[in-house]
């Protein structure tokens, strides 16, 4: 893929002892590998979304930066073009928050910033020293199919993303439930099959013709479950993915649920529960997502409570990339073809 | 003796191989191969220790790799991760 950047300004993390954009920061760190994971991500969004080609011959990439007080950038867009096809995606300054923290922790260990001072971050823009690379830029493989060859039917509850619809079986949401409850305080966790499918028509209430259907869950007493962490076992993946191999529907394992624990059994409702929500992810979360799984099209799938929530049992929440976080992403289920059991509650 | 290495994540979505006669020798060890892998596909190693499989099988990472098997040209990698 030919891949050329327009771009005369591009974000850089600054650090400094000022609230405000900085006079003189204590110290300036480039962006390559962030911003170059920005661009894969809006990219395969773009393929996911079927608005871009998943395999260009060109493909013009550019910057449309948002000032709040200039040079300080609140947000900037990814602008992406393929001939006639365009897609963009914005990204907050928030989004380099990680960064940010682990940039500090450094340079207060090494003594290059105080470690009584307090370290304000600024996302600035500057002329770039170096262009950015894109070897690395590719599509997630996606094969054309129909639900029915992986064993599917019809349709259940939930909601579908126009751009990213997903598809969870019911079994598997109810497999990992179960598993969720059985396993208490103790987290678990286990290796997903799914694929990426190009149907023939976009699903009611979609734009794309591609869909994420996860079909399989294998819990594995090799992953290693404690309370407030979860550690998957090489073995146990590996030999999920042998299973994937041997069912012959093009599946991989796409992804891997662990849950954050289920306990009193009225989670939902006890203010002073102190189990993390299902809805929360942690920075050890971002940490398995982004090496365990580093496809920016892979969706991560957590168990657990859900505060305020007047139900009595765990829920299944997904997280995927948008502008840089893992961000919660709607599905849907989706019933066995020789299925006639009815919906779980609508809670997707 | 390996000619080429298919290196790919648990999910088959960051793949990327290489002939043995260019970036890549028989001299390299499989821990560079996997050091290599990571940085071309913009991977962040997180100070994690990361790990090469091929055929469900660990790698050692201090082999040669010239000293592989000609069948193990199909390799996964992954970190060990714990979530949280």
């Amino acid at each position: 893929m030919n891949t050329i950047l327009h771009a005369e300004e591009l974000p850089v993390l600054e650090l400094s002892p000022e609230r405000d954009v900085p006079r003189s920061p204590w110290v300036r760190a480039t962006l390559e590998r962030e911003l170059t994971v920005c661009v894969e991500e809006t990219f395969v969004a773009g393929v996911l979304a079927d608005r871009l080609p998943p395999d260009p011959s060109a493909l013009d990439v550019s910057f449309e930066l948002t000032f709040g007080q200039r040079p300080s950038i609140v947000s900037f867009d990814v602008r992406l073009a393929s001939g006639a096809a365009r897609f963009q995606r914005s990204f907050p300054a928030s989004a380099f928050a990680r960064r940010a923290t682990d940039l500090v922790l450094d340079l207060k260990e090494t003594g290059r910033i105080p470690r009584n001072e307090t370290a304000y971050a600024h996302l600035v823009a500057a002329v770039p020293r170096r262009s950015l690379a894109f070897e690395a830029l590719a599509a997630p493989p996606i094969r054309a199919g129909r639900l029915a060859e992986l064993g599917l039917g019809r349709l259940g509850t939930g909601r579908l993303d126009p751009e990213r619809p997903v598809l969870i079986r019911t079994r598997v949401e109810r497999d990992i439930l179960d598993a969720t409850v059985r396993a208490g305080f103790t987290e678990t966790g286990g290796a997903m099959l799914g694929t990426l499918l190009a149907l023939d028509e976009p699903l009611p209430g979609t734009r794309t013709r591609i869909v994420t259907v996860l079909t399989e869950v294998f819990c594995d007493a090799r992953h290693e479950g404690h309370f407030n962490s979860f550690t998957f076992d090489h073995a146990a993946l590996l030999e999920a993915s042998r299973r994937a191999t041997l069912r012959g529907r093009g599946e991989s394992v796409l992804t891997a649920f662990h849950s954050h624990g289920w306990g009193c059994g009225a989670c939902n409702r006890s203010a002073d529960c102190s189990l993390a929500a299902c809805t929360d992810v942690s920075l050890d979360d971002y940490r398995v997502f982004e090496t365990l799984f580093p496809g920016k099209a892979a969706v991560m799938p957590i168990a657990g409570r859900l505060p305020a929530d007047d139900d009595d049992r765990p829920h299944l929440r997904l997280h995927a990339w948008n502008g840089g976080r893992l961000l919660p992403l709607p599905w849907r289920r989706v019933h066995d073809l020789d299925s006639c059991n009815e919906d779980s509650p609508p809670d997707a | 003796m390996l000619s080429t290495i298919a290196f790919s994540d648990l999910s088959e979505q960051k793949r990327w191989s290489t002939s043995l006669d260019a970036e890549l020798t028989a001299e390299h060890r499989v821990d560079q191969a996997v050091d290599h892998y990571l940085t071309h596909m913009n991977i962040p190693r997180e100070g994690l220790r990361w790990r090469a499989f091929s055929r469900g099988v660990l790698l050692d990472g201090k082999s040669r790799l010239g000293e592989l098997s000609d069948v193990d040209t199909a390799w996964t990698i992954m970190p060990e991760v714990s979530a949280g």
